[in-house]
């Protein structure tokens, strides 16, 4: 089939994102899913968006996976008056060297928590195209690579839409896939106020790096290679296919969010230790991988209410499309 | 819920199957083979199963454990004791087998099962009564089967299950139709019904213009065994031809030819019965023994009978009797040439112009006649002619069992009763008819008729008994004043030939209904008749019915001579027969010769080509040794090592054709239309799908080793599925250690 490769080191694979993922569960309590699939992103080497309300552990998570891994982190904070040369940097003429240096900005991060994403202009917005797309920045001609890994945390107040530029399609299809995280359980919430009622800030989160920098470069380097049966492609291309078709839907998943949720599947797979993707990894990752993806045609006045039905008609797709057997 | 589910389907298919079972079953139900009523009880069960579906989910497991071997004992046990007639434990078995089917909720393979095991059923029985009411199963199981069938398909393609007790509870039968009429796009249907129509029309024709075989014939086991529940047989007790004419059945069906005149009073002799005994009038055993002609085959010629025969053959009658009806066939008269659809063992009567079967048969019986000819006058053999010229009649004789002194079949015919003063009264009677004139034949049957008229009426209500001592007939005609065809007949009969007149009873059919729909006669049991042919003396029998038409109830009526005997059978009854006679005139046809000379046909080619293999054969091993032992030298070594080398090269060719093949239908998945499937995959995918609910249940319900032992199979059999082809080492210790795993586990006791 395809050129022999190196075989996939799936156990130990999986013992390190394990151990990767039990590291952030116990800052994050009770949202399991939600760092898998933040996990299964960074395996992908894909970019998050987390929309939410304020509060709910957004930037926790973005920080205890970027501590975890060994990684810089940086945080932006968008704001309508944001200019691009503040998240990329810019050059600055030095008087001693006589010339333009580049000052990087807060992008040159292996983990970028841009937070309220879409309160900045649309201009901002663009300036993180290129970087999201090849982790890399061109100024002045010159193009410097950000970190690697590297990875996008973006958030979004999906209730508070006063004043704000909604991100455009075609950046919206760079972000491997839109998570929630909901507010914790009863019982979790409990124990995050009994465990750490004096919380100022989280620079004060006792979390150290399990995973170095070049593991995870490494499985990043491995998730293309996992093995997809042609019958997975079928079905990937047939859940494809039916959001296209549907009609609820303005537009159905273009072919760079195919890519993505094969990749994403493929990610699915190394964190569950296996080396080849089954059916379940595609629908796992489905809904989070498209529903950012697709718009109603009946647009609703409340996102959240959108994002609901959208989910709704995914989850129908994933009922009736036959998995592979 | 007012939408069609997909437990809906499941029922939908479970309810179908039920209904092909029922089908089934009444078709079974007209085979004649004694197990109607454990059919009848088997066909209740499982109609109670259609009307509330939810009953065998009440069934007990352990009944099932006990089922299949119970059933399996019995059947055996019915072979071994009923094993001599074949078919009858046969029966029992397929009906034992579809209840056994249809009292469970089926998976796959076993609908399928049911499927096979209804239309087994059905062909079998429609073969062996050729019936319509087959067509008709047969129309309303096909589209029920195919429906069957592609729900079945759309089922097994996602949602392979089977249905349990919890899917019936609450299933009401109206809204579950509301629901699929509902679901059901009414006009696809009927589109669907017109091709279907379409297609029944397109093969009806051609199975009319084809000739076939009998399967039934064909197979002996098939052929079932007659019972003569009705009948004609050589002699007459009183009541037996009347107990006939309260049954409407349809005995016989005749084809008349294309512009023959249909007699207006057909009479369809059948049996002569001209001994007289103070038990009734019977054929007498000397006539059957020495006057018959026992013959062989599917062809009996008159002309050997000294008999002119026409000069133009005329187109034949065709007659198509019902099974045990009767063994003597019936016939209108004198004829030529009688043909037989198979090759028959028969007794003619050539002097009687009788014709009978060795046995009586239990199908539909078809023969033709030639040349036949409707007489109210026969001519007498010279035989006949040569023996009663002598005008009196000859009183009974006594048994005598120390010296049996047969009187020989002429002269049966005169035979009056023995007992003094039975012939006197008899005498006296004469006396009162012809008044001391000396009268022809013609003139004494019109007066006696017309005197048995005016004394005795047509009725039925005569009680049966039998005087010990004296004759039952001469009972009746001293204490009675009604009677039937027996009656009238047997009385005329003693006054003939106590007039001088040798006269015989004669016994088939009389008259006969002309189907409106399409022209041919119709003669059921109660057209049961006896009547009497009367000597002339002049070398003819003639025809005389004395008995008064049942519907002149008063005295002195002449209602039989003056009507037509012939009446039109109309409307939808003979609608259906006239459908029914078209079945037999295809399937009942004569071509008995051509189809057995294509069966010897095939087998002398069949026979002739493996001699010619065999001697083919022969002559290449006679070769190989000759080449063998002949010499060797070095161009003969080196021939063969190059027809070694071509077929080295061509196997090793082939070998890399089929694995370049291979990989291309592995590349594109499919090669001429043709799924790849690769074998492991599919393999892995199928035990997976048997896997996947025991290992839900595992996981919730083990721990530990186990546990582990279950999530490491899985995994295995996943890596099988959608893994990477270079994953197969192990791939049978994985599915063994699976299949392993599934077998030992007990969900029930976890």
């Amino acid at each position: 089939m395809s050129t022999p490769t190196k075989p996939i080191p799936a156990p130990r694979i999986k013992e390190t994102l394990d151990k990767l993922r039990s590291n952030i569960t116990t800052v994050i309590r009770g949202k399991d899913e939600v760092v898998r699939q933040v996990v299964v992103s960074l395996v992908a080497g894909g970019h998050v968006l987390i929309e939410d309300l304020p509060g709910v552990g957004k930037t926790t998570l973005a920080y205890c996976l970027a501590r975890s891994v060994d990684c810089s982190f940086s945080r932006i904070q968008f704001t309508s008056d944001l200019l691009p040369s503040d998240v990329i940097g810019v050059s600055i003429y030095d008087e001693q060297l006589k010339e333009f240096i580049f000052k990087k900005g807060p992008i040159f991060s292996n983990i970028v928590l841009a937070d309220e994403i879409n309160r900045t202009t649309p201009k901002t917005q663009s300036s993180l195209l290129e970087v999201m797309d090849r982790g890399k920045v061109s100024v002045d001609g010159q193009t410097y690579a950000v970190g690697a890994p590297f990875a996008v945390f973006a958030t979004q107040n999906p209730v508070d839409y006063e004043g704000t530029f909604p991100l455009p399609e075609s950046q919206m299809d760079r972000f491997l896939m839109r998570l929630q995280m909901g507010y914790p359980e009863y019982d979790d919430e409990l124990e995050i106020l009994s465990r750490n009622g004096s919380r100022g800030s989280y620079d004060t989160i006792d979390i150290g790096p399990v995973v170095t920098k070049k593991e995870v470069q490494e499985i990043q380097h491995f998730t293309p290679q996992v093995f997809v049966e042609e019958s997975i492609l079928h079905y990937i291309l047939k859940l494809v296919q039916a959001t296209r078709t549907e009609s609820e839907f303005q537009a159905g998943v273009s072919t760079r969010g195919t890519l993505a949720l094969k990749l994403a599947a493929q990610a699915s797979a190394l964190v569950e230790g296996r080396g080849f993707v089954i059916p379940e990894d595609v629908s796992s990752v489905f809904t989070n991988v498209f529903t950012h993806r697709l718009n109603l045609r009946r647009q609703s006045s409340d996102p959240l209410e959108e994002r609901r039905q959208v989910e709704g008609i995914l989850n129908r797709f994933l009922e009736t499309i036959p998995t592979p057997t | 819920m007012n939408s069609l589910s997909l437990t809906d389907l499941h029922r939908l298919k479970w309810l179908m199957g039920q209904l092909l079972v029922l089908i089934a079953f009444w078709a079974m139900l007209e085979l004649d083979v004694g197990s109607q009523p454990l059919l009848l009880l088997f066909g209740f069960v499982v109609f109670c199963t259609v009307l509330f579906p939810g009953v065998p989910s009440r069934i007990p497991a352990v009944f099932w454990k006990a089922a299949t071997p119970a059933v399996i004992t019995i059947i055996l046990l019915d072979f071994f004791i009923h094993g001599a007639d074949f078919l009858q434990p046969l029966v029992r078995m397929i009906m034992l087998l579809a209840v056994y089917r249809s009292m469970q909720y089926r998976s796959r393979r076993e609908d399928l099962q049911l499927v096979l095991l209804s239309l087994f059923i059905l062909v079998i029985t429609g073969v062996m009564t050729v019936s319509l009411t087959f067509g008709f199963q047969m129309l309303l199981f096909t589209p029920l089967a195919m429906g069957m069938l592609f729900v079945i398909n759309l089922l097994e393609a996602s949602h392979r299950r089977i249905l349990n007790r919890s899917d019936w509870e609450g299933f009401r039968w109206r809204s579950f139709l509301r629901r699929l009429r509902q679901g059901l796009d009414l006009r696809l249907l009927g589109f669907a019904g017109v091709l279907f129509a379409g297609m029944v029309t397109v093969s009806t024709m051609i199975f009319l213009a084809m000739p076939r075989f009998s399967i039934d014939q064909a197979l002996p086991f098939l052929q079932m065994p007659g019972t003569s529940t009705t009948g004609f047989s050589d002699s007459i007790r009183y009541g037996e031809v009347s107990s006939l004419q309260d049954d409407n059945s349809i005995a016989l069906r005749v084809d008349a030819p294309e512009g023959a005149k249909i007699p207006g009073d057909p009479y369809w002799r059948m049996i002569v019965l001209d001994e007289y005994t103070d038990q009734g009038f019977r054929m007498s055993a000397e006539l059957k023994r020495n006057h018959a002609d026992l013959g062989e085959g599917v062809l009996l010629n008159a002309r050997y009978w000294d008999r002119e025969g026409e000069l133009e053959p005329s187109e034949p009658w065709l007659f198509y009797m019902h099974g045990n009806v009767s063994q003597y066939l019936p016939l209108l008269g004198p004829f030529d040439t009688v043909r037989f659809q198979k090759v028959t063992k028969t007794r003619a009567y050539p002097g009687l112009n009788l014709l009978s079967m060795e046995m009586v048969s239990a199908n539909l019986f078809g023969y033709s006649v030639s040349g036949m000819r409707n007489e109210s006058r026969l001519e007498a053999t010279s035989v006949e002619r040569m023996a009663l010229v002598q005008h009196s009649p000859i009183p009974q004789p006594p048994m005598d069992y120390e010296n049996p002194r047969f009187i020989q079949y002429p002269h049966t015919t005169r035979i009056v009763p023995a007992a003094e003063h039975d012939r006197e009264y008899l005498e006296q009677i004469v006396e009162e008819i012809t008044g001391g004139e000396q009268l022809d034949a013609e003139a004494f049957s019109l007066k006696a008729s017309n005197w048995l008229r005016q004394n005795y009426r047509y009725g039925r209500n005569v009680d049966m008994y039998y005087d010990p001592m004296g004759d039952p007939l001469l009972l009746w005609m001293r204490e009675e004043d009604e009677g039937w065809c027996e009656h009238f007949s047997g009385a005329f009969t003693l006054l003939a030939r106590t007039a001088g007149f040798p006269a015989r009873l004669i016994s088939g059919f009389a008259g006969a209904e002309r189907n409106d729909y399409d022209d041919y006669l119709v003669i059921r049991n109660k057209n049961a008749h006896a009547w009497v042919e009367i000597y002339d003396l002049k070398g003819h029998w003639l025809r005389v019915d004395p008995t008064p038409s049942a519907g002149s109830a008063s005295f002195g009526e002449m209602a039989a001579a003056s009507t037509s005997l012939v009446v039109t059978f109309s409307g939808w009854s003979a609608w259906t027969d006239s459908l029914r006679m078209m079945w037999y005139r295809r399937v009942v046809n004569f071509d008995e010769t051509d189809q057995a000379e294509m069966a010897s046909d095939i087998r002398s080619y069949a026979s002739s080509s493996y001699e010619e293999v065999k001697s083919r054969l022969k002559g290449w091993l006679e070769e190989a040794k000759a080449w063998v032992t002949e010499g060797w030298n070095r161009q003969k070594v080196m021939t063969l090592a190059l027809y070694l080398a071509i077929v080295c090269f061509s196997l090793l060719a082939v070998r890399y054709l089929y694995l370049g093949l291979r990989e291309v239908m592995r590349h594109r998945g499919s090669l001429f239309g043709i799924r790849a499937g690769d074998p492991i995959r599919l393999k892995a995918g199928h035990l997976l799908q048997r896997f996947q609910p025991l290992f839900d249940h595992a996981r919730e319900h083990l721990a530990g080793q186990e546990r582990l032992a279950w999530q490491e199979a899985r995994l295995g059999l996943l890596e099988l599925r959608f893994g990477q082809t270079s994953s197969r080492a192990h791939a049978r210790q994985v599915m063994r250690q699976a299949r392993r795993l599934m077998r030992r586990y007990k969900p029930e006791k976890a």
